[in-house]
């Protein structure tokens, strides 16, 4: 064979070596199925899961300084943070809202007292009521590390491109930091416990608000999106409000068809329109604001939750008819490098409400509480539990007009199953190149995403047994419950 | 099989080495046709455009004509009508410059060019590494220097020596001082940015490149 045929044509070799890549992969996809549905068979011996719950992620989008959303105020720990955040990020003391329970300031395992941003009341009040916890100093992590190991051994230690966004959204979602993205936690849990929880379910168990996300990317449980007005269906002029065109469509569409493609295509399509409708009667009667006790605000994360509480209102057996429920909204913004306490040439202050990060975490603290009440409202407190995440924290110094992006980072989780007015983890040291800064006030986490997510899991209804599988990391860490699920 | 692919295949060649010859021979056949004489020309001076020549002196005005009007073979045009003379200079243009405008009436200098060819490069560099290690360097700026500078697993530097101006924290800085911004988006997408002469970062004389 000549050198021409040589570079055009596939050798056998080559073939080969090919094939049983393509081989090796299907073999490990089909693995991945196989285990999970050998977790679904070992979740119904246990047998019917009954009762509802439903897990929330409110994702913020950026990276939050939550560096300024928990701030220490004992006196010691408050100077290092207003020594080193510079007069640009620093909230007066003063200004911050006690986080207290029962009356009295609560603190955490290190005799740390902390206050909240100014802007957050209702995660204030929902913290006193004992209805929210903090997680302090989480994040992506490979496995435990402390700056030694970090700078040592990056390539062991450190979460590929740590500090960049997409990257560690993807690692937030995952919670397997070390491995190419094919799915995320939820995804994973959704895989385990669907087909034992909702064996009957109208609907899908994930929903996200925000559009395609990896968190909710499973293997078998597909996501649906859905928006703040409820779920897309057909529209135009020849569609919108017609049913007869509607009806002739989905009749042509239930028609055999000789093509597997086509037929497959015209039953999704059909399933697609069939669920829209339905959910968009299902959650016709608490459109209204009078419905709810509490209104929900008018902002783009107010309106997503609103949604989710009109989902979850929905959740019985006349309707969806779910006992599993994942859901997922986002409200993006957070990347303050700028303007994060004032404009470029403003002279507002860390107080006033023109800073971006004011206006947001205003934003989440009144969703959140709206929605909590909603789920009071609606007897589904103790079955609905609320988390928040983000890309990263910020740097610990300004940067003249805001922070970078960091990595540690202090979150919430909200509910009435949530064993809260507490503070879970530990602060870190907040000095910079200090024991636990890997420079510039980036805080190498203390508590693992996987250990946050199996505690969750765990309430969830997965089994310790599967554990593993879901988050093949968390062996690697010393405590897989938090313990903030009680 | 292979020696009857072999040989249509010299065939080919064969044919198509004929259609070059031939066309290229009919190439210089007509760039022969349209070159000035040079060998006749070669020592004259060039006619001066705008100035006519004389008819009654063929050589010049053969001269003076554009050459492929004067390329042989066989007719010969008229030689053109002589160009008008050129416009005397106009009194604006015999003005001299204005004395310069006080210094609050100055226009913003011109920004300079460099700076922006300098994110650019910048940018272009840690494609570069990138496309070395699979991904951008990772960190602050000093920490991306550094990755940059040669302090990377296979000691290669990618960082300009025009541009190695670093602080005293190993920051790498602008031409006016300040830090250069390295915004991590992905793995494979890094947002280099220069505040700019007002030295105040997301602000409209910033310089940024991807």
């Amino acid at each position: 064979m000549n050198s021409f045929a040589l570079n055009s044509f596939t050798t056998r070799r080559n073939f080969l070596s090919r094939a049983a890549f393509s081989g090796l992969g299907l073999t490990a996809a089909g693995s991945i199925i196989r285990d999970f549905g050998l977790m679904q068979s070992a979740m119904a011996a246990q047998g019917p899961v009954s009762g509802y719950k439903a897990i929330v992620c409110l994702f913020l989008a950026g990276g939050n300084d939550a560096n300024n959303w928990i701030v220490p105020t004992d006196a010691e720990t408050y100077n290092a943070y207003a020594t080193a955040r510079g007069g640009l990020l620093q909230i007066p003391q003063a200004a911050l809202l006690p986080l207290n329970a029962g009356g009295n300031p609560v603190t955490d395992a290190d005799g740390h007292t902390y206050g909240l941003h100014p802007s957050s009341t209702r995660l204030q009040t929902l913290f006193a009521e004992g209805k929210a916890a903090s997680i302090l100093n989480i994040g992506s992590l490979v496995r435990p590390t402390t700056k030694t190991q970090y700078n040592a051994n990056p390539s062991f230690y450190r979460p590929p491109q740590l500090f960049s966004h997409s990257d560690q959204v993807t690692q937030w979602q995952t919670s397997i930091p070390d491995q190419p993205p094919t799915t995320g936690w939820c995804g994973r849990v959704a895989d385990i416990i669907n087909g034992v929880a909702n064996p009957a379910g109208n609907i899908s168990m994930s929903i996200s608000l925000a559009g395609a996300n990896t968190l909710q990317v499973g293997n078998m449980v597909a996501q649906y999106q859905v928006a703040t007005t409820g779920a897309e269906t057909l529209t135009g002029t020849l569609m919108s409000g017609n049913n007869v065109r509607v009806k002739a469509m989905r009749d042509i569409m239930d028609l055999p068809n000789a093509s597997l493609q086509r037929q497959a295509y015209a039953e999704v399509l059909d399933r697609a329109i069939a669920t829209g409708d339905l959910l968009n009667t299902s959650i016709s009667n608490t459109a209204s604001d009078a419905f709810w006790t509490n209104a929900f605000p008018s902002t783009g994360i107010g309106n997503q939750m609103k949604m989710i509480a009109r989902l979850i209102e929905a959740r019985g057996p006349s309707k969806f008819n779910m006992n599993r429920q994942i859901f997922f909204c986002q409200i993006g913004g957070f990347d303050t490098h700028t303007a994060q306490v004032r404009t470029n040439t403003g002279t507002d202050n860390v107080l006033s409400n023109t800073g971006a990060h004011y206006s947001l975490l205003f934003q989440v603290s009144e969703a959140i509480f709206a929605f909590q009440r909603a789920m009071e409202q609606l007897g589904a407190s103790n079955d609905v539990t609320t988390f928040t995440a983000s890309d990263f924290s910020r740097t610990f110094p300004n940067n003249s007009q805001g922070s970078d992006h960091g990595w540690g980072s202090h979150h919430f989780v909200v509910g009435g199953a949530v064993d809260g007015g507490k503070f879970y983890g530990k602060l870190p040291t907040l000095a910079i190149n200090g024991p636990d800064d890997t420079g510039t006030g980036r805080w190498i986490p203390t508590l693992a995403v996987d250990q946050h997510a199996a505690t969750l899991a765990r309430w969830f209804g997965v089994d310790s047994s599967m554990m593993s599988t879901l988050l093949p990391n968390l062996s690697r860490f010393s405590a897989s419950d938090l313990g903030f699920m009680g | 099989m292979a020696m009857k692919r072999g040989r249509l295949i010299l065939a080919g060649i064969l044919v198509l080495c004929g259609v070059i010859g031939i066309w290229r021979l009919r190439q210089s056949q007509d760039g022969a046709a349209v070159s000035p004489p040079v060998a006749e020309d070669a020592g004259k001076p060039e006619p001066v455009s705008g100035i006519p020549a004389d008819p009654a002196n063929p050589q010049e005005a053969a001269a003076a004509t554009p050459a492929i009007e004067v390329a042989p073979p066989v007719s010969r045009a008229p030689a053109p009508a002589p160009l008008p003379a050129p416009n005397p200079p106009s009194p604006r243009r015999q003005t001299p410059a204005a004395a310069p405008l006080p210094a609050d009436r100055r226009p913003a200098p011109v920004i300079p060019e460099p700076a922006q060819a300098a994110v650019e490069a910048l940018a272009l560099n840690i494609r570069e590494y990138r496309n070395r290690f699979g991904g951008n360097p990772v960190g602050n700026n000093a920490e991306i220097v550094r990755e940059m500078d040669g302090g990377n697993a296979k000691g290669a530097a990618y960082l300009p020596s025009e541009l190695r101006r670093l602080n005293g924290r190993g920051e790498l800085i602008d031409e006016w001082g300040t830090p250069y911004f390295f915004h991590q988006e992905s793995a494979k997408e890094m947002e280099v940015r220069s505040a700019g002469a007002d030295r105040v970062m997301w602000t409209p004389d910033d310089f940024v490149a991807r």
